[in-house]
């Protein structure tokens, strides 16, 4: 059998290339302010994040990293906790390479009652992160553990649960 | 008969050879070795090509041990050939089939799976091989059979990584190219350009509707993995039709599946379904071909 032409070739490689730039083009802005919002919201937990470490630091500098670290959990547990939420549900998505994650977080009496996970369309079994949501409620914060072998479903997981606490707090 | 002998004749004299005898005569038949032809065969490129991609697939904090997954994956396929070689009384031969298989479940399962689940898919998938088959051709393609059923069970993760869909996306275009090379090599482009373009137009029209996560598909991991199967599974060469117009149909049929597959089944294993369900249409087709060939044949016999 003959084989396709190279003006073939390229006809159709153009053509499924242009396809593809409006497709990408037209559902860009629905995924750009969420992209934008999980940034400001990591950006947020992550400077806090360090401002804490640094005022548990400079309270004890002779205590060992761990102890830090604890420190620094229990404070950001305990900030949190004291910050008003409204009570309601609120529901946050964190989205990355290899999908997104979307989470309802229930608020009753200022507290973080329930984690549910709403949708999970990344390219591992959502049972990888099945835990997590226990632990928010136990911690009372978005500061879960990193899942081995599933690390980037997990940071979608913290994301999407602090977008759901920054809704609260608004 | 007399040009022969007196060539020989003049062979064993050592005299000069004629022009006309130079021209008659048959070059030397070179003896290649088995490694050599399996390297110039389309099965011994789409090799080169897969160990290629999962090599460059590494290029991420956790890559290198999604090598071990694929290490795992051949050596159980290799051997599990020969087990069903042995045991239907066949020629033992190394299986370069399962090799392939091997590079593809491996390539494709999530490097965090655990060794137990790569061995499964595995199995299963050559056991569908040696099971689910229309005369020696299997009716559908292997690893697909495999990475669905494991995935329909243990929901077991799969990452595509080499599809490249965990490294950074400039690096898309050595699976383009490397898909381009092959397809092109066993004249499969028909079936890839239909099934692409109806993939890219679907979830065009898709995003235009507002329906959720048609954007997704369009983006890394989904849009590796589509061009990772249509490569390289949809493109199977006993799995998929031969003539042209029969191409372009069977990768219209596999992205309108998998579009529906993605909208309502399952984001994990939409691609897997959208093959089968053209692998399916593909082996009824072939059927009703061969009856009505048969039936034809004793018409015309009468």
């Amino acid at each position: 059998m003959s084989k396709i032409s190279p003006k073939w070739m390229a006809l159709c490689s153009a053509a499924i290339g242009l396809t593809y730039a409006a497709g990408y083009v037209v559902t860009e802005p629905k995924t750009a302010p969420v992209s934008a919002a999980t940034q400001q919201v990591q950006l947020k937990g992550s400077t806090s994040k360090n401002d804490q470490q640094s005022s548990s630091s400079s309270s004890s500098s002779q205590a060992s990293q761990s102890n830090t670290k604890k420190q620094a959990n229990q404070s950001s547990s305990s900030s949190q906790t004291q910050s008003i939420y409204k009570d309601g549900s609120y529901s946050g998505e964190g989205m990355n390479r290899i999908g997104s994650v979307a989470v309802s977080v229930t608020i009753q009496k200022g507290k973080i009652e329930r984690v549910q996970i709403t949708d999970c369309t990344t390219s591992y079994p959502e049972r990888l992160i099945d835990q997590l949501p226990q632990q928010v409620v136990s911690r009372q914060s978005s500061n879960v553990d990193n899942v081995s072998g599933a690390t980037e479903s997990t940071d979608n997981f913290k994301t999407a649960v602090m977008d759901a606490l920054s809704k609260a707090k608004a | 008969m007399e040009r022969l002998n007196s060539t020989i004749h003049r062979e064993i004299r050592n005299e000069p050879e004629t022009r006309m005898g130079r021209a008659n005569r048959v070059p030397k038949k070179q003896k290649k070795s088995s490694f050599q032809k399996f390297i110039k065969s389309p099965k011994g490129i789409v090799f080169i090509i897969l160990a290629l991609l999962s090599y460059a697939g590494t290029f991420y904090p956790t890559g290198l041990s999604g090598l071990k997954n694929i290490v795992l994956a051949m050596g159980t396929g290799v051997l599990l050939d020969y087990v069903v070689a042995y045991v239907m009384n066949r020629p033992l031969r190394f299986s370069d089939g399962a090799l392939i298989t091997g590079l593809i479940i491996g390539g494709v399962l999530s490097p965090a799976v655990s060794w137990y689940y790569v061995m499964f898919t595995t199995i299963v998938a050559l056991l569908s091989k040696h099971i689910l088959k229309d005369k020696r051709k299997p009716l559908f393609n292997p690893a697909a059979v495999g990475l669905f059923i494991s995935a329909t069970l243990f929901s077991t993760g799969e990452s595509w990584w080499s599809g490249l869909s965990m490294t950074p996306v400039w690096m898309t275009a050595i699976l383009l190219v490397g898909g381009f090379i092959i397809v092109n090599r066993i004249n499969k482009l028909p079936l890839v350009f239909s099934f692409l373009g109806t993939y890219m137009i679907l979830f065009l029209i898709l995003g235009i509707l507002n329906i959720s996560g048609a954007g997704d598909a369009l983006r890394s991991p989904y849009i590796n993995a589509a061009l990772f199967m249509s490569f390289f599974m949809l493109s199977d060469p006993p799995t998929s039709p031969a003539k042209y117009r029969e191409q372009v149909i069977f990768g219209f049929l596999a992205a309108l599946a998998s579009g529906a597959a993605y909208l309502y089944v399952s984001k994990l294993t939409y691609l897997l379904v959208g093959l089968f369900v053209a692998n399916s249409l593909k082996a009824l087709h072939s059927k009703l071909t061969q009856r009505n060939g048969i039936r034809r044949n004793a018409l015309h016999s009468r």
